[in-house]
């Protein structure tokens, strides 16, 4: 059974959490790092290199989620990105090239099946 | 007819057509009651009194009456050089030459023991008399006539005529009397006689025209000018902005009047327009600055201010009608600079409402998000109890209802943000002013802190009392302490001064302070600094903002402060009386 690590960029604990509960339902999902600003993501993604990283649009610094993106891939090549945000961004997801796919807040339902879809796996039984 | 019937039909025509002039000018007089009407008036009352004088006493009148008579008729040119003097003022060599060749004329002939008849030898005593006379009368006609021809150039039609007209009937006047003079010995010289008549009998309608001219004279002539007179019309009735509206009237009305400079002012006697008058002169013009000797200025009242033409003397007698026209298209100026004020009401209002409308895009678009995200998380936490109750431990459950009640809380709270800065905006929001003791409210406020009360100093010397609605006061002093140590670093002071006529309440905590770049919208919904430690912090973004909508709304106001270091909100009050221990 082969494991993802994810890294989780987000500034709010209590979503923080949520996104790790939704994930981490799934046992092939491991959570293993977890940022609140753009630089600390960035060397999270450098040390793990995770298959996906979860990154919310609105966090603390001054570089925003969108902003943050190519020097994420840049740090983790092989991951996938995937914008969770409350604001709707889905254009500019699109002409991000970073970003893989995005998902508004609205739907945390579809977290799971998104990042197992972004991750190549198969829905768990 | 003879040509001694045709001399004597034109003599006996004089006095009735002379009379005719002066009723005239004397009707003008009294239509308008002006100083140039006057003189007019009176020149014209002492020819025609001295031309039924002559007519009445016949052949044989007495010296007296004789003398009479023609002190009056010398002082004829005299009283015209007055009327000329009306409009343009003459040189002091010119009014003293004026002024004594005729009282020598007028006085002269008292001196006389006998006057000859016409044809009979003379004197040279009294030949010399005659050749004074003729070079007075013709001297100063040829001077006025001078005058109002010259005077004449460069004005609107009716203007040039009338002017011209006078000049050409004083002429003809002067004429007639140095043909008489050249001439004297009327009994063979019937030829003379007639020309002399003739002269003077087609001067008076030449006088009429000039001074009193009825009215389809006027038609006539105005007919040149009306074509421009309806441009200006149909361009103030098509509108525009207030400049549009005095580029069309202002020039025209120069022109239409010969005049040198036209000023549209407003109510408060502030400058609209000027034309051919710098700004600073113009104001001056309208705060009623002297114009100088040879500036007349035509005043016209508008409901909506003040229409000044500055031109010489000759507009106000001449261009009568053209003063009324002005008055006319002054009043359709009014009209058409309501429209314009209201046309540029309409568009600032337009931009307001476009302006709000970007400010409503914007507050929608932050208020959703900041909406979702505690509803996400709610549902999130809430889902997973429900569709997975019998797997989570239980102390993760107790966790997971902590944080659905945490965020409900917080969803409450922007909730009744978004209401209180709605009721904000639209002026709902009645505060209930009393005097109250802020350094009471204060304290309670701190006691009541979930964290830090213990960061927190109150500094507040004897009982502030300021004209407060308690529960403002409440909410402005929570969401400021609330910040302080949400964002800022303890201690966190709190200082209640006097600064009449204001009490000020000022909230410093000892933090990073805010980012200079986000200082002018700091107090703007949804606000939030890039940088600092603002963005991890959980607010509404709607804090200062309704701290500033209240203390506003309680007739004080609020602001910020850079401190050194940290942060310093500052809250006034209006005072509610002494301060005491």
């Amino acid at each position: 059974m082969t494991t993802k690590v994810l890294v989780i960029v987000e500034d709010e604990a209590d979503m923080r959490q949520l996104i790790k509960l939704l994930l981490t339902a799934d046992p092939r999902l491991e959570v293993v790092g977890e940022a609140t600003t753009a630089a600390e993501a960035v060397e999270q993604a450098r040390t793990h290199d995770p298959g996906l990283i979860v990154l919310d649009h609105q966090i603390e610094g001054p570089v925003m989620g969108l902003e943050a993106a190519p020097a994420l891939k840049e740090a983790a090549p092989d991951a996938k990105i995937l914008l969770f945000s409350a604001f709707d961004l889905r254009r500019e997801a699109r002409l991000e090239p970073a970003i893989d796919a995005y998902l508004s807040k609205d739907q945390t339902q579809r977290l799971l099946p998104v990042a197992l879809e972004l991750l190549g796996l198969q829905p768990a039984a | 007819m003879t040509l001694a019937d045709a001399v004597d039909a034109l003599q006996a025509s004089q006095p009735f057509v002379y009379g005719l002039v002066a009723l005239a000018t004397v009707v003008r007089w009294l239509r308008y009651r002006d100083r140039a009407s006057g003189l007019a008036s009176l020149l014209f009352l002492v020819l025609a009194s001295a031309i039924v004088l002559g007519t009445v006493v016949g052949a044989d009148p007495g010296l007296r009456t004789q003398q009479v008579i023609v002190a009056a008729l010398v002082s004829f040119p005299y009283l015209l050089f007055r009327f000329g003097a009306a409009f343009r003022r003459p040189g002091p060599a010119l009014e003293v030459a004026a002024g004594s060749i005729s009282a020598v004329a007028v006085l002269g002939i008292f001196l006389f023991r006998e006057i000859p008849e016409a044809g009979a030898p003379t004197t040279t005593a009294f030949t010399l008399y005659t050749a004074l006379v003729l070079v007075q009368w013709v001297g100063l006609s040829a001077i006025v006539a001078w005058w109002f021809w010259n005077g004449g150039r460069g004005r609107p039609a009716v203007v040039r005529w009338r002017m011209r007209t006078l000049a050409a009937g004083v002429l003809l006047l002067a004429s007639a009397l140095l043909l008489a003079g050249l001439f004297p010995d009327e009994g063979e010289q019937r030829w003379v006689a007639l020309g002399v008549n003739l002269l003077a009998v087609a001067a008076a309608p030449l006088f009429v025209a000039g001074l009193a001219p009825p009215r389809v004279f006027l038609d006539r002539w105005r007919r040149a000018d009306e074509d421009e007179l309806w441009r200006v019309e149909s361009q103030l009735v098509g509108g525009g902005s207030r400049e549009e509206v005095a580029g069309a009237l202002l020039p025209y009305v120069v022109r239409v009047l010969g005049a040198r400079a036209a000023v549209l002012g407003d109510v408060a006697g502030r400058v609209v327009a000027a034309h051919g008058l710098d700004d600073a002169s113009a104001q001056a013009l309208l705060d009623g600055s002297d114009l100088g000797a040879r500036d007349a200025a035509v005043w016209t009242d508008l409901p909506s201010g003040r229409l000044v033409v500055v031109g010489d003397r000759y507009t106000p007698y001449f261009g009568r009608d053209e003063v009324e026209t002005v008055a006319r298209l002054g009043r359709l100026t009014d009209v058409a600079l309501r429209r314009a004020e209201a046309a540029a009401a309409e568009q600032r209002a337009s931009e307001e409402l476009r302006r709000s409308n970007a400010t409503i895009r914007d507050f929608v678009a932050a208020a959703s998000h900041d909406l979702r995200t505690p509803i996400a998380v709610i549902k999130g936490f809430a889902a997973t109890l429900t569709t997975a109750w019998e797997q989570v431990p239980e102390e993760e459950k107790l966790k997971h209802l902590a944080t659905i009640e945490r965020q409900a809380n917080h969803l409450a709270r922007i909730v009744a943000d978004l209401l209180t800065v709605s009721q904000l905006d639209s002026g709902a929001v009645e505060p209930d002013l009393v005097a109250l003791d802020l350094g009471v409210v204060v304290r309670e406020v701190v006691a009541d802190l979930e964290h830090g009360h213990g960061d927190v100093e109150v500094v507040a010397d004897g009982r502030l009392l300021a004209w407060a609605d308690a529960e403002h006061a409440r909410r402005i002093t929570r969401n400021l302490l609330e910040n302080a140590l949400r964002y800022g670093e303890p201690p966190v002071t709190v200082t209640l001064a006097t600064a009449s006529p204001w009490v000020e309440l000022r909230v410093r905590d000892h933090g990073g302070g805010v980012p200079e770049s986000f200082v002018p919208r700091l107090f703007e919904r949804f606000a939030r600094a890039d940088k600092g430690a603002s963005t991890a912090k959980q607010g509404t973004g709607l804090g200062l903002s309704i701290v500033r909508g209240l203390a506003r709304a309680g007739g004080g106001d609020a602001w910020y402060e850079a401190a050194e270091p940290g942060a310093c909100f500052v809250v006034r009050f209006p005072t509610a009386g002494e301060t005491g221990t």
